[in-house]
């Protein structure tokens, strides 16, 4: 149980380290909202680790903490409302189990971007939103597919799937013995 | 650690299916965006010197004559969704020679005046704005076109 407290606050300073290097990067588009998504491989893995509650848990505090020390109200509402959804939808493909781990990063990514749009809709009455559909739905599918695809190479190093959760034996994960 | 899992692929059958749907919606998407961006009224913008002269409908013909604070004197047409300079009397006759523009984004400058024509997707650029007389004009305009966008809600493309 230690373990697992330990490993969360982990997860969730490398998720917020994630977000900060993120910002520094000069990764900017013509669009706001289109963004590499760093912090998501760090959701993926309590994901993967722990599971949804775990993850869910990781992605909130870190969204709140984020938005406290960096952000202003609305980024912190864009950035919840997101993140929310695209954690529900991860966690359902996950579950699923039908779906690789890029599959579920693709599905975060492009549910992210949904949900930030639907919440711009819904209360600030942008419609102009509506338009970037197209293209936020193209950068979370590459961005996702990125990270998907990181995640994957590093777990055929350092495994870090959690057996039951994901449908695939995995004999010798390292975090096995935290995870049960 | 020696245990290779060769059994996990980066991608399943499903996740193909997914990406795949997901391209599709998104290849729609781009469609039915361009089909609308281009019903939409976008508007021109004539600036001097950085300044927002005046603010017009794409879709409405006419003629404007723009005679600024040195009396150079430019006349611009706006017809059938496009817009070009018919007329200056500055030196080289480039922004003439251009011809018409008809995409958002696009622009006519007459340097030797620095005149510039844009258009743009209704409703950028709003910030801008200066104190000169066309101001309260501006204001009708862009509330005229705000009501627009309620009623369809597809209407402004600015990207």
């Amino acid at each position: 149980m230690k373990t697992k407290v330990t490993f969360l606050g982990l997860l969730i300073a490398a998720a917020m380290m994630l977000s900060y290097i993120e910002a520094l990067i000069p990764f900017y588009f013509a669009i706001p909202g289109i963004k590499l998504g760093l912090a998501n491989a760090a959701i993926l893995v309590t994901l993967y680790m722990y599971g949804w509650k775990e993850a869910f848990l990781v992605n909130v505090t870190r969204i709140l903490l984020m938005g406290v020390l960096f952000g202003n109200i609305y980024s912190f509402l864009f950035s919840i409302s997101g993140g929310i959804l695209s954690m529900a939808v991860m966690a359902t493909f996950l579950y699923s189990r039908k779906f690789s781990i890029l599959g579920v990063s693709v599905a975060g990514g492009i549910f992210h971007n949904i949900g930030q749009i639907i919440f711009g809709v819904i209360f600030f009455r942008i419609n102009e939103f509506l338009y970037y559909i197209p293209v936020l739905l193209l950068s979370g599918l590459i961005t996702g597919a990125l990270i998907g695809i990181l995640l994957f190479e590093i777990n055929r190093r350092v495994h870090f799937y959690r057996r039951e959760s994901t449908g695939e034996k995995q004999n010798d994960s390292v975090f096995k013995r935290e995870t049960n | 650690m020696n245990n290779r899992t060769d059994k996990i692929v980066i991608m399943k059958r499903a996740d193909k299916i997914f990406v795949f749907i997901v391209f599709m919606i998104i290849f729609i998407g781009f469609l039915i965006v361009s089909y609308f961006k281009n019903m939409t009224g976008a508007e021109v913008q004539i600036l001097i010197d950085g300044k927002l002269q005046g603010s017009y409908r794409l879709d409405e013909d006419q003629e404007i004559p723009i005679v600024s604070k040195n009396g150079n004197f430019n006349t611009i047409i706006i017809s059938n969704g496009q817009v070009y300079i018919k007329k200056s009397d500055c030196r080289n006759q480039l922004c003439v020679k251009q011809g018409p523009i008809s995409n958002p984004g696009e622009s006519i400058i007459c340097l030797p005046h620095r005149l510039s024509v844009k258009i743009v997707g209704d409703k950028a650029n709003n910030d801008n704005k200066t104190l000169d007389n066309n101001t309260s004009d501006n204001n009708t305009l862009d509330n005229s076109t705000l009501d627009n966008k309620d009623t369809e809600s597809l209407d402004a493309v600015t990207y």
